[in-house]
C-alpha cells in the first residue's frame, strides 16, 4: 500500500455504482473482491462537468488496451490527463467498446428491464445532479477485448482474479464514477456479476512524483472555458440558431500556394507510377505532396503515431 | 539537370509552415528543395520496400 492513508471505502454490489470525488494527488483503487468482474468508469472535472473522460483520445494515446502508465484523457478541446494508471495487476482493460445499455439486452435477448452500465452510471451520477445524457463512453477496467484477423472487435473471457486492482492517480479534482458492469449474459464478466471494492487514498510523495504539472503542457491548444467563444452551458433542450453567430473557423480561409519542385526523369517516372495506382493523387504534383508528407510524418511527427507505411508505389 | 521536370505542388499555409520549418532546420534554400528531399527519401524507402 506504500503507506497511503485510506480516506473512503465502498463496496459496490452487482447492479450498482458510485460517484465519489477524488482530489488531485489522491489515489482511487478499484479491486476485485471475487474476480472476473468488469468495471465501467466515467470521470468528470469536479469543478466543470463539461470536461470529462474521453475514450477516443485515450485510445489514440495509449491504444485499445491501456494499462500502467497510461493517462485517462479528457475530451478535446481540454485534452489533458485527468487520471493516471499507477498500477494494474491484471492488465486487461478496454477503451474500444461502449458501455452496455438497456437497448442491447432487449435487442440481443428480449430482456427488459435488465442491469446495464449506462443506467447504472446514470443512477450513480444522479447523486451529483447529472442526467442520463451526461453519461459518456466508459473506460472498461478488466474488459478483455481484442481485434481478430478480419479486423472485427471481440470480447473474450474476463482474466481478472480475486485481489486484482487498479490504482488511479487523480491529476485534477475529479468526480470518479465506477460501476459494476451489468452484463451478466455476456463474457464481459464471465456470466456472473460480482462486487468490487472502491477505495480512495491520500497519495504519497512517491505517488505525487507522477503528477503532471498544473500548467498545461500545450497551453496554445489545451483550452479551457476562458478560451471559449461560447462559454455558457445551455440550460434549455431545444436547439435554435444564434442570431449573432458569425463563424470564426481556425485558419480559414486556408490559403494555398504553389511550390515549384525540380525533378529528374527517374523521379518523374516514379511519380507517374504512383499516379497510375490511383491511390496517391491524380497528377505528379499530388503524388509528390503525398510522398513528401508520408516521409515527413515518418521522420518528424511527435507522439504516438498511427499509420502504416504506404504500400510500394511501383 | 538533364531531363529536368518542374512540377508545382499546391500546399496550404499550414503545410507550408512545416515545410518552412524543415528548411530552417536543415538549411535548405527554399520550400521546393525541402519537398525534393522528402521525395527522394520517400522513393528510396519505397525502393527498399520493393527490393
Amino acid at each position: 500500500m506504500s503507506g497511503r492513508t485510506l480516506l473512503t471505502e465502498h463496496r459496490m454490489e452487482p447492479g450498482t455504482g458510485i460517484a465519489l470525488p477524488v482530489m488531485r494527488g489522491q489515489v482511487l483503487r478499484i479491486s476485485q473482491v471475487v474476480g472476473g468482474q468488469c468495471a465501467d468508469f466515467n470521470a468528470f472535472n469536479l469543478h466543470d462537468y463539461k470536461e470529462h473522460f474521453h475514450t477516443g483520445r485515450t485510445r489514440h494515446m495509449h491504444g485499445m488496451n491501456p494499462t500502467t502508465g497510461a493517462h485517462l484523457w479528457s475530451a478535446p478541446p481540454r485534452d489533458r490527463p485527468m487520471l493516471t494508471i499507477l498500477a494494474d495487476t491484471c492488465g486487461s482493460n478496454d477503451v474500444m467498446y461502449p458501455r452496455c445499455s438497456a437497448m442491447l439486452f432487449d435487442m440481443h435477448f428480449g430482456l427488459s428491464p435488465h442491469t446495464n452500465c449506462h443506467d447504472i452510471q446514470a443512477e450513480a451520477q444522479r447523486a451529483y445532479a447529472l442526467t442520463p445524457d451526461d453519461v459518456h463512453d466508459s473506460f472498461n477496467f478488466w474488459m478483455n477485448t481484442g481485434i481478430d484477423g478480419d479486423g472485427n472487435p471481440f470480447i473474450a473471457p474476463n482474466r481478472s482474479r480475486e485481489g486484482d486492482f487498479v490504482d488511479l492517480l487523480a491529476q485534477i479534482d475529479v468526480l470518479a464514477v465506477p460501476n459494476v458492469c451489468g452484463a451478466d449474459v455476456m463474457q464481459t464478466s464471465n456470466f456472473a456479476l460480482k462486487p468490487l471494492l472502491v477505495q480512495v487514498f491520500e497519495g504519497t510523495e512517491e505517488d505525487h512524483t507522477h503528477l503532471e504539472p498544473n500548467e498545461p503542457r500545450f497551453p496554445r491548444t489545451q483550452r479551457s472555458v476562458s478560451d471559449f467563444r461560447q462559454p455558457v452551458i445551455k440550460a434549455d433542450r431545444a436547439l435554435v440558431p444564434d442570431p449573432g453567430y458569425a463563424p470564426e473557423f481556425t485558419n480559414v480561409p486556408l490559403l494555398t500556394q504553389r511550390v515549384p519542385v525540380t525533378l529528374d526523369a527517374a523521379q518523374a517516372a516514379a511519380l507517374d507510377d504512383m499516379v497510375a495506382t490511383g491511390l496517391f493523387g491524380t497528377d505528379r504534383a499530388e503524388a509528390l505532396r503525398f510522398a513528401f508528407f508520408a516521409w515527413y510524418i515518418q521522420t518528424h511527427m511527435q507522439g504516438p503515431r498511427h499509420f502504416r507505411a504506404p504500400a510500394a508505389a511501383t | 539537370m538533364d531531363d529536368a521536370v518542374i512540377v508545382e505542388v499546391e500546399l496550404n499555409m499550414q503545410q507550408m509552415e512545416l515545410v518552412e520549418r524543415l528548411c530552417a532546420a536543415e538549411g535548405l534554400p527554399e520550400p521546393g528543395a525541402a519537398l525534393a528531399v522528402g521525395l527522394a527519401a520517400y522513393l528510396a524507402a519505397q525502393a527498399g520496400v520493393t527490393a
